[in-house]
């Protein structure tokens, strides 16, 4: 069987449903109808994009999501009958032109998209079965499969922002990147995104935001965002996965939806009390954006190189080293700000 | 003849040689006078290729010498120099040669190898899918 093939057989049963519902997103100026039969995979998946609903136009979408779980849908659907599939849900065999998939075999979800529908669809055998995780980077795959026509790039990064401009801030997990992302949120800065950010490859890179929530692990609740606590989404499984929160809930206003990429910055924890910014050359951030990206999202991993390369090329890079002194840390970030932005 | 591997992407960046083997997730990066060894690929002696590059700097012929011997050493260990017949001959970059005398250095970064999934053996139903789920 072709992929085409088995995509249009997957396409079909959403096709056929006599009713869905329909949210309509504004995604870095363009608009996204995501369709449903279930709302109880909406309630699941929504919230993380819940910021960048808009009221339902007749506008035509630029791309199209459906997603359901199986007994919402007229007919029961076979799992991929290709072998190859590695970890990271990446078959090259049939990577080609059109439709590309995402499935993990371990998993009963799968991720398709069709490039010249520009439609993506998500299917789950039950809502039970949707990995935690997922919610907290809804239809991340799709989106990346997505922007392989357009100038723009998914990043594995956070991006926090002042008067319109901003920072990316990225590193592999554990370097310290979404908890100083969360630092600055409280301190009063602008949020764009703390794991996952959206970057538009214009004359000047532009960064959007993608996710409104955020995952803390339970130990760095305990010791940093313990006031938090009452925000937390996941009451009942926090311990065993990560607190989950919506920006909107802890700082309603300090969701942005877009600002132009001044700088990036390699976080990572120093056992010293001060942190510091030093200048590093633009290598360091290709190598702390590019491995961590492209093991989440596996397809077309050559046309995202390039792309990354391109941004870390456009922006003046600095090794942050995280030092404990929380106040220092924010003032010293303060400084940097009106030094890096007044000299751009 | 030692060639780059074409499975790889390798670019020069910022003066450096970025490699990155983008099915495996290992990035290499070559900086200093190493990035004139890659970029006078391919050729056929990798000795006559060292001598040239440290006859450039009489001064420090015996340091790049050494240093560039061992990163060809470490080139070859991961696949990025290949060894074999090429179908196509491909023309060197002489007119790159250095000017000046940077020493040179190989990092490998391989952060994402540990992340890498193995798919598991797993029993499937009559429909395909995996009887038993696994976590991440």
């Amino acid at each position: 069987m072709k992929p085409i093939t088995y995509f249009d057989q997957v396409l079909a049963l959403f096709e056929e449903l006599p009713s869905y519902h329909t949210d309509q997103l504004s995604l870095a100026d363009r608009k996204i109808n995501l369709q449903t039969p279930s709302m109880e995979l909406r309630g699941l998946f929504l919230p993380s994009l819940v910021h960048l609903v808009e009221e339902e136009t007749s506008e035509q979408p630029e791309l199209t999501i459906w997603y359901a779980e199986e007994k919402d849908l007229p007919r029961k659907l076979n799992a991929p009958p290709w072998e190859g599939f590695n970890g990271q849900g990446y078959n090259a065999s049939i990577d080609q032109e059109d439709v590309q998939l995402f499935f993990q075999p371990w998993q009963r979800q799968i991720f398709l998209y069709s490039r010249s529908k520009r439609t993506g669809i998500y299917w789950v055998n039950k809502s039970e079965d949707v990995p935690w995780w997922e919610c907290t980077f809804s239809f991340r795959i799709i989106f990346h499969l997505w922007t392989q026509d357009l100038p723009a790039q998914l990043i594995h990064a956070g991006a926090m922002a002042k008067n319109g401009e901003a920072v990316l801030i990225t590193g592999k997990s554990g370097s310290g990147k979404s908890t100083s992302c969360l630092n600055l949120l409280r301190a009063g800065y602008d949020y764009l995104g703390d794991d996952y950010v959206w970057v538009e490859l214009a004359d000047n890179l532009t960064v959007f935001t993608l996710y409104q929530t955020a995952k803390i692990e339970p130990e760095n609740l305990e010791e940093r965002f313990l006031d938090w606590k009452p925000f937390i989404r996941n009451k009942a499984d926090y311990l065993q996965q990560k607190a989950i929160f919506d920006i909107k809930d802890l700082f309603p206003k300090a969701a942005i939806s877009s600002a132009v990429l001044k700088a990036v910055l390699l976080p990572t924890v120093f056992d010293q009390d001060y942190t510091s910014f030093k200048r590093t050359n633009p290598v360091n951030a290709l190598m702390a954006m590019a491995p961590t990206t492209l093991h989440h999202l596996p397809h077309n991993r050559d046309i995202s190189y390039q792309k990354m390369i391109t941004i870390s090329s456009k922006l003046t890079c600095y090794n942050w080293c995280l030092g404990r002194e929380t106040n220092q840390f924010i003032t010293s970030f303060d400084d940097f700000l009106k030094n890096e932005f007044a000299n751009n | 003849m030692y060639h780059l591997n074409s499975r790889l992407a390798a670019e020069i960046f910022d003066g450096e040689y970025i490699i990155a083997n983008l099915d495996t997730g290992l990035y290499f990066n070559v900086q200093g006078i190493a990035v004139s060894l890659i970029q006078l690929l391919p050729f056929e002696s990798q000795d006559a290729v060292i001598d040239q590059l440290a006859n450039l700097f009489p001064e420090n012929s015996d340091t790049i010498k050494n240093e560039l011997t061992n990163i060809f050493k470490e080139l070859i260990e991961n696949e990025i120099i290949l060894n074999s017949d090429l179908k196509t001959p491909v023309e060197s970059s002489v007119n790159n040669l250095p000017t000046e005398y940077i020493p040179s250095r190989f990092n490998k970064y391989a952060d994402m190898q540990d992340l890498l999934l193995l798919d598991p053996i797993h029993d499937v139903d009559e429909e395909g899918w995996t009887i038993q789920n696994q976590p991440e």
